[in-house]
């Protein structure tokens, strides 16, 4: 597995944690334009992952539902999402990877 | 009671829910909501039209979704003013509501990452400031007859279970019992804190900055 297909199958596993309502872009606006750009490609993954030598590092950023719409605390969603993502990261080989999960979103 | 007027700079121009200048293009920066390129004009304009055609610059852009909520909940206000009678169907005060706008925009961004506790060291789990802040308008509009104005976090939020103190500007519908109006959005907006942040919340002091004054024609308040 590629690292485009492990972002892919990360950012489907996150989809799946119950209280996760939306994956939100990784990167600032600009910085996917330009890697949109540089790389040609038509969109852009929402997770990022970023390669430091032997370090893997992937972000998630996500929203997540209130309680109104039966979701849990936005804690346990985002350690819900560590999981999910750790799961893909272990079976693509990088237990060892770094996951920063931010909620930029706790909406109904 | 007067509203707060926005931060020097800010070029207010009046507001219309309809399509009219909500606030000045360069609101809050030039390269729009959240960096997304668009301004609060421009989101005003993808709500009216039903966010149709998609634009996945604004629909992966957390800063721009917490705008339209906010857009949206002050959209079912109007409209539940239009739907009453003619005698008691004023128009929002524009000024009022420009400095509303300017408040949504600058709090949406996303400000500092508030920690959220992790057990595996591998992990860093996080809610940004705007999401909080988000939340805490969120609260404070469900209260029947309230609008947040403004929202302000004080305090350090480095570590895990830091304490913060909240200061909330609200205006009150003319004949909503204000003191019950703030204490409810006092409890409602401790209450979501203490549910999806891990932060000490010191204090949540709400202030009626103003009340709706709807003058017929939309006349200054």
């Amino acid at each position: 597995m590629n690292d485009e297909q492990l972002v892919i199958a990360i950012e489907s596993a996150v989809r799946a944690v119950p209280g996760v309502t939306t994956v939100y872009s990784a990167l600032p606006p600009v910085a996917r334009s330009a890697l949109q750009l540089t790389s040609g490609a038509v969109t852009v993954p929402l997770v990022a992952l970023v390669r430091t030598g032997p370090d893997v590092a992937v972000t998630v950023n996500v929203g997540v539902g209130t309680a109104s719409t039966g979701s849990r605390q936005a804690p346990v969603t985002a350690a819900a999402v560590a999981a999910a993502a750790r799961v893909a990261l272990d079976a693509a080989g990088l237990p060892d990877a770094e996951v920063a999960v931010r909620v930029s979103r706790v909406h109904d | 009671m007067t509203m707060e007027t926005p931060p020097p700079g800010d070029d207010l121009t009046g507001s219309d829910l309809n399509g009219g200048d909500l606030a000045g293009d360069d609101l809050p920066g030039d390269d729009g909501i959240g960096g997304s390129g668009y301004s609060l004009d421009e989101l005003s304009d993808y709500l009216d039209r039903g966010r149709l055609p998609a634009i996945a610059a604004i629909d992966d852009n957390a800063e721009c979704q917490s705008v339209l909520s906010s857009l949206e909940r002050v959209s079912a206000l109007s409209r539940d003013l239009i739907a009453q009678d003619a005698e008691d169907n004023p128009t929002v005060d524009e000024s009022w509501l420009g400095a509303l706008f300017a408040s949504i925009s600058q709090e949406a961004k996303a400000g500092r990452d508030i920690p959220l506790a992790s057990p595996d060291p591998r992990t860093r789990l996080s809610i940004t400031e705007g999401a909080v802040r988000e939340l805490v308008r969120a609260a404070g509009d469900s209260v029947d007859g309230v609008l947040v104005g403004r929202c302000q976090l004080d305090g350090d939020v480095d570590s895990v279970g830091d304490s913060i103190r909240v200061s909330i500007s609200i205006s009150v519908l003319l004949g909503t019992p204000v003191h019950e109006a703030a204490e409810t959005v006092r409890q409602r907006v401790y209450s979501e804190l203490l549910t999806h942040t891990e932060l000490t919340v010191e204090a949540v002091d709400v202030t009626v900055a103003d009340v709706h004054v709807m003058l017929p024609g939309g006349d200054a308040s």
